[in-house]
């Protein structure tokens, strides 16, 4: 393609190609052109200054943690030292979906008459904390995988089924320093269709709320879904 | 957020691989960039893939910042939003160009002029982009802050697409008259 005299200055399209209003073939074209051509370098560079303006009208949005953590894990990989929040970190590059499949085909490898399975994404608004549970509907019991955060020094998460009536949150225990963990859904909560029932997280004193209810913030929230 | 000569600095030390300035770089600007990325994917999985595509060119190519005439945000923010529309184009069509980035921003020496306008672009921009038609002004603006082609910009304004392109193209003779005044 041959640079064009009836089309616009090349001023304007240096502008129309920082905006990326070329098609993909006079893109490439004009960026051969413009390697070559000082001039126009330079007026890619004023527009891309000059409209750079614009930017001032976008907020910020901060990523979560796990982003940057899995930048650094990509980028610098094996060369710092493997801590549990590296793998942490790998374990969160992969899609929710494929992490509940992979939980569940363990589970049913070693339980090859399960039936079908319950999951639910106890997460943080800012997934400052997360916790995967995977519910085995025929034993009542949830596995717990944490992905990500941990509680303050001298906390601890405790983990709560709350049923759908508004009756008071049932304890399902004091999340151990292992991110993996399995818990017993007690009788109370049997009552009720697990897909009606709200997991939650609250951050407690060490042994747990003192008085059988959520004392500390509750830090996360998911409801149960089938699988 | 960090002064400019400190995003300039991070960035010279990033160039020579230092992987702590990397990090800093990252929690000054990684916001910003994430802000820009949403503004064109509005996908929140994609933005994030994206965000860290443009932290990767960043690290590899920083080495390429100090000649490109850019101011360091400008530089930035282009590789960001270069990345988040490229994927755009990628998951609409086949045919969307996967060059590096920062290939895209052709060297060129800084002069004293560009390095003047860093601080008063923001506002001047916005100034001239007033002078416009309402309707002409949001071309560029959905132009630049959202990716969108020209015939994208036809459909939302419901205009056909050459008047679009003239549209288009006089306002940015007026923005650049405007800009020199």
């Amino acid at each position: 393609m041959t640079a064009t005299t009836d089309g616009p200055e090349d001023d304007i399209r240096a502008a129309e190609y920082v905006l990326r209003l070329l098609p993909a073939d006079e893109e490439r074209a004009f960026e051969a052109r413009a390697a070559g051509d000082p001039t126009l370098s330079e007026r890619v560079t004023y527009w891309a200054n000059r409209l750079s303006g614009l930017n001032i009208h976008i907020d910020p949005v901060k990523p979560r943690s796990a982003v940057r953590r899995e930048l650094m894990q990509r980028l610098f990989g094996t060369d710092s030292k493997p801590s549990f929040w590296q793998r942490a970190g790998l374990w969160q590059s992969v899609s929710f979906a494929s992490l509940v499949l992979a939980g569940f085909l363990g589970f049913q490898a070693m339980q090859p008459s399960l039936a079908p399975g319950l999951v639910s994404e106890i997460a943080a608004e800012d997934d400052s904390l997360r916790v995967l549970a995977v519910v085995i509907p025929s034993t009542h019991v949830i596995q717990l995988t944490r992905t990500a955060g941990d509680p303050a020094p001298g906390r601890v998460f405790q983990l709560w089924g709350i049923p759908p009536d508004g009756s008071a949150p049932v304890s399902l225990g004091v999340l151990p320093e292992d991110p993996t963990a399995s818990v017993q859904v007690p009788d109370p909560l049997l009552a009720y269709p697990a897909t009606s029932l709200t997991l939650a997280i609250s951050d407690e004193p060490t042994g747990g709320s003192p008085t059988g209810a959520p004392t500390g913030d509750v830090l996360a929230l998911g409801e149960i879904t089938p699988l | 957020m960090a002064q400019i000569s400190e995003i300039e600095e991070m960035i010279a030390r990033v160039a020579l691989g230092d992987r702590k300035a990397f990090s800093q770089l990252y929690d000054a600007t990684s916001a910003k960039l994430f802000g820009v990325i949403l503004r064109v994917l509005n996908n929140r999985a994609s933005a994030e893939d994206v965000l860290q595509e443009s932290y990767m060119k960043i690290w590899r190519h920083a080495d390429r910042y100090t000649s490109n005439g850019l101011s360091p945000m400008t530089w930035l923010i282009t590789i960001a939003r270069n990345s988040a529309i490229d994927r755009l184009r990628a998951t609409r069509d086949s045919t969307a160009d996967v060059d590096d980035m920062a290939d895209r921003l052709v060297s060129t020496g800084p002069t004293p002029e560009q390095s003047a306008i860093a601080a008063g672009e923001a506002s001047r921009i916005t100034a001239c982009l007033d002078e416009l038609d309402t309707d002409k002004a949001g071309a560029v603006r959905g132009a630049y802050l959202q990716g969108l082609t020209y015939a994208e910009l036809a459909e939302i304004f419901s205009v056909p697409l050459n008047t679009m392109r003239t549209w288009l193209r006089r306002s940015l003779i007026s923005l650049r008259e405007c800009m020199e005044r």
